[in-house]
């Protein structure tokens, strides 16, 4: 199984095979919870989104066209229930600064690595805290360049844009994080 | 090259593309954008070091309790396809009793025999019934249930 190819144990997926399911879940709950822990700040929201996306994968897994891929797939089911949830948000009137200051405690819970320096953590911290206050094209395509690794075209396929979109994106958000970071990022 | 030029695709050269001879030779020379070159890859670290979250033994456990539900074959039968072998069954039960009725009144004969497998012809119309009654659960289960009921728009 771990040897097989994303799209293939979908295939097997399909059939009912709980041993697939369980190998897709392995590469994949993780990134999961991680994505969507860095755009919400919030580890219980991103639990139920992380556990959502990969039912409704399995669940979807008899309509998956093996031609396409799963990863891009799979991440585009959590970025709609991300959407969703953050629209639910800003219905509830939850402000973006307190969104901010969550995914700052979150940073602050999630780091516990006793070898970071003080400095790392701070650094990490305050890049986090900066990351938390991009536009949503922004904060989306840098934690799904840099933390998930996606290609720009993978990247276009997950959001539905054109990949230099994508990449012009990314280009203006390093560039707007680099200015709210400000001196800070010099002594990273 | 001028700074501001150099800015321009400072971020892509700092993602991976490739760099053109101009952007090296003014990266040599200036400083400046050499610090905010190395601004750039310094974020693009820290975003990418920072440890991936690892889902917690009660978020796992919730999960794979989760999975088991995907997993079980459906064998849910809904009240629709219930009430229609309901009525499948009573139309058949209906259709024997009105048969063997009409039997013990005498007006019909039920050992008529039906070409050369000597079958009565009440057996052979009892098994008509029932195979056409049992076309209506059939019937309205499908009219109710798409033949891929899991569809995901993108």
């Amino acid at each position: 199984m771990k040897s097989l190819p994303d799209e293939e144990l979908m295939a097997l997926c399909a059939c009912g095979s709980r041993q697939a399911m369980d190998e897709i879940v392995s590469r994949y709950h993780g990134k999961l919870l991680d994505f969507a822990c860095r755009r919400l700040g919030d580890r219980e929201a991103s639990a139920d989104i992380a556990q959502c996306s990969l039912v409704r994968a399995f669940e979807s897994a008899g309509s998956f066209r093996l031609q396409s891929s799963f990863r891009t797939w799979l991440y585009a089911i959590a970025l709609n229930l991300i959407r969703d949830e953050w629209r639910r948000r800003k219905q509830r009137k939850e402000s973006l600064a307190s969104e901010i200051e969550g995914v700052d405690d979150f940073i602050e819970a999630q780091n516990p690595s006793p070898e970071g320096s003080a400095l790392d953590k701070m650094a990490a911290r305050e890049l986090w805290r900066a990351v938390g206050g991009l536009s949503e094209n922004y904060n989306t395509v840098l934690i799904l360049k840099f933390r998930q690794r996606l290609t720009y075209e993978e990247i276009a396929e997950v959001m539905g844009a054109p990949s230099g979109t994508v990449k012009s994106w990314v280009h203006y958000a390093l560039k707007e994080l680099r200015e709210r970071l400000g001196p800070v990022e010099c002594e990273v | 090259m001028e700074c501001r030029q150099c800015e321009e695709s400072l971020m892509g050269y700092a993602c991976g593309d490739l760099p053109s001879p101009e952007i090296e030779l003014h990266l040599m020379d200036c400083a400046k954008c050499r610090k905010a070159l190395e601004s750039y890859r310094a974020a693009m670290k820290l975003l990418a070091d920072e440890p991936m979250l690892s889902p917690s033994k009660s978020e796992s456990a919730q999960l794979a309790r989760a999975l088991e539900r995907v997993a079980a074959p459906k064998v849910s039968i809904r009240p629709s396809e219930v009430f229609g072998f309901a009525i499948a069954t009573a139309l058949t039960f209906a259709f024997l009793v009105i048969v063997l009725g009409l039997q013990l009144l005498g007006r019909i004969n039920i050992v008529w025999m039906i070409g050369p497998l000597n079958v009565p012809k009440v057996v052979v119309s009892a098994v008509a019934i029932l195979i056409v009654t049992s076309f209506i659960p059939i019937l309205i289960t499908a009219k109710k249930r798409p033949l891929n009921g899991l569809t995901f728009s993108r």
